[in-house]
């Protein structure tokens, strides 16, 4: 007998709220904004907090036993002030949006940036927050003043190829008295491609080795510059004399069949095979020669400029996805 | 990217001016306690980290650090001989203070300088409990706040915004440190004891009384005792405040005689007349002796009442200590035992003869014991006695010296004087010493009695009646009283008073010093006595009361009482503390943001892409019954805002039109209205058609 639906929705939602991972990792990663609000803000008190709590016992102590009600009062003043400073550590966090920013795809081995917006639509400065990113060492101290945001340039260590999820952003405050420490783990659906580290640039892609590309090929003309167009194409004299920016136009022929294949890589792990196709991309793209990718399983048709070179190298880095 | 520690280190050097100020204000306020070298070197080792951070000095090595500890160590050992008491123990923990800022480097150690410094403020009231020390420790404390906010990424604020910060945290802290002190239960006695930490003795009345050997009474403005009363005080004539009653003469010297132990009452016997319901706050005389109003109907437990009228503590009163008691002024008892009356007429040895004559002289008519009385006060009338504070010294018999030669004398000598001159008549009579008087605080609604009001008078006994009150100073002739700086004038009903050179009067209208200082010493009394009576006096057994009055008896009544409360504060204080919207200050756009910000409470939320003018069709496909309202509030702002020409009232327009959208529960009452009227599909499709466009 399966137990009703509403049933398991509720055990769902217990076990969520009891799995103790999501006070580091956020929870389930969402698109944002993000606001913060008490269901993702957490505090707990740091170590000078217990410090606190043992002056406090130790001064309890010497109350009690000397029956010093002015003892009593100042313990137990500075220990409301405590208690008091974790509304204030929350409310330096409570009602900040986060949203994702731009993000820039990198080859392995490079450091992916990301953006991240921070929004205080609030009448509240706060101060002494400071940003890290799981699993790094960095923080960046911030302070956002009412009603502005503050963009936060956060870069990523890459190592492998593939998809690259931003690692859960941790905004975190001892603000005020540094007794608590209030944090909330934001886990954006925010993320970059990794694409294949290209492999070196002597390796040149076999079809030069037939048909190396000659500069020497037959001028046809000008004309104007299109996003893509090869940048030794340009015709540079021209832009430095104000005519504008113009490519010099070449009669392609047999240009149009440079295909580079999985198949034609030599037989060597997976990672160095996408190794050399991407660094055979980035030498078709630098030489302005269209260019079409085939992998096992998939293929793109010829093109050539930024989009074509993004598409094919995103293709390589979910490979073989 | 990393550079918490730079951040750190810039931090520290930031805090310690503020942090040194804040260890130096604890540190100087303890001469008063301690010697003055042990707040000195505190002092100087605050001037030695300032000088070490600014790089005056280099950072000590290890051995610098340790012949520091040694010469503080060596300091207070040269004091003490010691290092635990209360003084020895609090010198020690100041010199460690200040070793610990000199070594201090990490934000770690600065912390611990902080917990130090307020555990620091703390020891302040073992020496003093007073509200000046406790307003002074909290200025301490408020710059301890300020300095932990500076290091908590307060460093964009200004030092008076830190400060005012710091205010601001403890004066909210305020209600739950109430409700902590109320509840939080407090044990009785003490945990541990230290070796005896000194009671110095301090003025006030003695235990003995010795005419003659006291050339100059000191008349002090300290505070005895205060009382409140349960309705109105009595009349000045009747405020004689009972103490050690003097039996015993051996020629130069009055004692209480028998032991108090043989002078136990069991039980208070009823007088008559008006009852008067008081508490009296006793200041630390270090006595035991407790003043009562005359004379004490019922007396708290931990309280002796005694067959001479007054009452007795179980030790020294060392604190502030309050005691409810409640008075009849007339005398209580009619019954004289036999060991008393010959006690009541003993006499050291036969008397002067010239004292003898005096008294056989006026004992001549067989009059009665009222009568002789008479007799002797005229006696101090028409003679040339004066009161004087500042006697001559009586060598040889006192009475008979006093009697004919100096005649100048205060309360001892008229009391001790008259007494004598009774027995030697046959008449029981014992001197009975005290305060008498005292002043009224119109402020605080509470009488105070000064170490100036001390008295000492006098009791008859009258067959018949019992013992009855003579004050023979009061019998001295206005006119022969000496008007000594330190002296006031008559009461109302004839008695001298006793005065401290801000000199009063019972009924205040005789005064020789500026209303002003008189409101402002009479406010500052009222605070004092406040401070008292409510927060010092809260000790186990008030606040055994005080849970009893609530009804809670259990362990878990207490629990559940401080939880809620606490998280009822939480709550309040939660709902003070949610961050209020940034609104612009142009009125049209912050109407739009207050109007859109209510629409997002509902669900829908403007992209931030998204135009002014799609959004509302778009509100108009998902809430039909909000298009209209909401359609025409966002044509009227967007011509306000970004057309050419609007007209003057358009504000007021908009305003006017926001206001529904704005209402709370509109959005709620819309959807009904809409679904009763159930909208055509239809309408929703265009509507969509149009968000669409």
């Amino acid at each position: 007998m399966t137990p009703p639906k509403a049933f398991r929705t509720a055990l769902d939602s217990l076990r969520r709220s009891l799995d103790l991972r999501r006070f580091f990792t956020g929870g389930e990663a969402v698109d944002g904004p993000v606001r913060l609000t008490h269901r993702r803000i957490y505090i707990l008190p740091t170590r000078r907090g217990f410090g606190l709590a043992l002056l406090l016992f130790v001064q309890f102590l010497v109350a009690t036993n000397y029956n010093n009600s002015s003892a009593f009062l100042l313990t137990f003043l500075l220990g409301g002030i405590a208690m008091h400073s974790t509304l204030y550590a929350f409310r330096n966090l409570a009602s900040l949006e986060i949203r994702p920013g731009k993000a820039i795809s990198v080859f392995a081995g490079e450091s992916a940036g990301f953006e991240v917006h921070i929004d205080n639509p609030t009448r509240l400065r706060r101060m002494g927050i400071d940003a890290s990113l799981r699993g790094t060492k960095d923080s960046f101290p911030l302070c956002i003043e009412p009603g502005s945001s503050i963009t936060l340039r956060l870069s990523v260590e890459t190592r492998q190829r593939g998809w690259l999820p931003l690692p859960t952003l941790i905004l975190a405050t001892t603000f005020p008295l540094g007794f608590f420490r209030a944090w909330s783990p934001i886990r954006l659906r925010h993320g970059v491609w990794v694409y294949p580290h290209p492999a070196l640039a002597g390796d040149t892609p076999p079809f030069w080795a037939r048909h190396p590309p000659d500069p020497g090929e037959e001028f046809v003309g000008f004309r104007e510059y299109r996003a893509g167009d090869p940048l030794r194409h340009i015709h540079w004299k021209g832009v430095a004399k104000g005519q504008g920016v113009h490519v010099k136009q070449y009669s392609d022929h047999d240009s149009g069949e440079l295909v580079l294949d999985w198949e034609a890589t030599p037989r060597v792990d997976l990672e160095n095979r996408l190794s050399l196709l991407c660094r055979w991309i980035l030498t078709a793209e630098q030489m302005g020669v269209p260019y079409g990718l085939r992998l096992p399983g998939q293929a793109i048709e010829i093109g050539r400029g930024n989009t074509h070179r993004t598409r094919c190298l995103e293709a390589l880095a979910r490979f073989p996805a | 990217m990393n550079s918490r520690p730079r951040s750190d280190s810039e931090a520290i050097r930031h805090t310690l001016p503020l942090l040194g100020t804040a260890i130096a204000m604890m540190a100087v306020p303890h001469v008063a306690d301690l010697p003055w070298d042990i707040p000195a070197w505190v002092c100087l080792a605050v001037l030695a980290r300032w000088a070490i951070q600014s790089r005056r000095i280099p950072a000590p090595s290890r051995l610098w650090l340790l012949l520091a500890a040694v010469t503080g160590v060596m300091l207070v050992y040269f004091h003490f001989h010691k290092f635990h008491g209360r003084e020895a123990g609090v010198a020690l923990f100041l010199v460690g203070l200040g070793l610990k800022l000199l070594e201090s480097r990490s934000l770690r150690d600065l912390y611990l300088v902080v917990y130090l410094t307020l555990f620091g403020a703390v020891t302040h009231y073992l020496f003093s409990q007073s509200i000046a020390v406790f307003a002074y420790t909290l200025c301490v404390l408020v710059l301890l706040v300020a300095c932990l906010i500076r290091l908590n990424g307060g460093e964009i604020l200004t030092p008076g915004t830190r400060l005012r910060l710091a205010g601001g945290l403890l004066a909210q802290a305020i209600p739950v440190t109430l409700v902590l002190f109320l509840f939080v239960p407090r044990v009785t006695g003490p945990l541990w004891k230290l070796p005896q930490d000194d009671r110095s003795g301090r003025t006030g009345l003695s235990d003995y009384l010795e005419p003659g050997a006291i050339s100059r009474l000191g008349a002090t403005r300290e505070t005895a005792f205060r009382v409140d009363f349960e309705g109105e005080p009595p009349p000045p004539r009747q405020r004689y405040w009972r103490g050690p009653v003097f039996w015993h003469f051996d020629g130069r010297r009055w004692t209480i005689g028998a032991e108090p132990s043989h002078n136990v009452q069991a039980e208070p016997a009823r007088g008559e007349g008006k009852l008067y319901r008081y508490t009296v706050t006793l200041e630390p005389l270090q006595r035991r002796w407790v003043f009562p109003l005359e004379f004490p109907e019922s007396v708290p437990t931990e309280l002796t009442l005694l067959r001479d009228g007054y009452l007795l503590a179980a030790e020294p009163v060392g604190e502030r200590r309050r005691f409810v008691l409640s008075s009849r002024p007339g005398s209580p008892s009619t019954i004289l035992p036999t060991q008393e009356r010959s006690r009541a007429l003993q006499l050291p040895a036969p008397p002067d003869p010239r004292v003898r004559g005096l008294v056989t002289g006026w004992q001549g008519d067989r009059s009665s014991a009222e009568l002789l009385a008479q007799r002797i006060l005229d006696h101090f009338h028409t003679l040339p006695f004066v009161y004087t504070l500042r006697p001559p010294p009586l060598h040889g018999d006192p009475i008979a010296g006093f009697l004919f030669e100096t005649r100048r004398g205060f309360c001892e000598h008229f009391a001790s004087t008259f007494v004598y001159l009774m027995r030697v008549a046959g008449i029981p009579a014992r001197i009975v010493t005290g305060y008498q008087g005292g002043h009224w605080n119109p402020v605080g609604k509470f009488l105070e009695i000064e170490q100036a009001d001390a008295h000492a008078w006098a009791e008859i006994w009258v067959e018949g009646r019992g013992w009855l009150r003579v004050d023979p100073t009061a019998a001295v002739a206005p006119e022969r009283i000496e008007r000594e700086l330190e002296f006031a004038g008559v009461g109302n009903d004839g008695a001298v008073l006793f005065m401290d050179p801000v000199a009063r009067t019972l009924d205040g209208s005789q005064w020789s010093v500026s209303p002003f200082l008189r409101q402002a010493d009479w406010l500052w009394s009222a605070v004092d006595h406040a401070w008292t009576r409510w927060v010092l006096a809260y000790g186990p057994e008030v606040q055994m009361r005080f849970l009893r009055w609530l009804d809670i008896t259990g362990w878990h009544h207490l629990v559940y009482w401080l939880g809620g409360l606490l998280s009822g504060l939480a709550l309040v204080f939660l709902g003070f503390f949610r961050p209020r919207q940034y609104l612009p200050t142009e009125p049209a756009l912050r109407l739009y943001r207050r109007v859109t910000r209510r629409l997002e409470q509902g669900g829908l939320v403007r992209h931030p892409a998204e135009g002014m003018r799609d959004f509302a069709f778009r509100v108009a496909a998902m809430r039909p019954d909000l298009a209209v309202p909401f359609g025409r509030f966002t044509e009227l702002f967007l011509e306000i805002r970004y057309g050419r020409r609007h007209r003057a009232d358009a504000l007021q327009r908009l305003r006017e039109l926001a206001k529904p959208l704005l209402a709370p529960g509109f959005l709620r009452r819309a959807r009904r209205t809409a679904d009763t009227r159930s909208v055509p599909d239809a309408a929703v499709v265009s509507a969509r058609s149009m968000a669409n466009r």
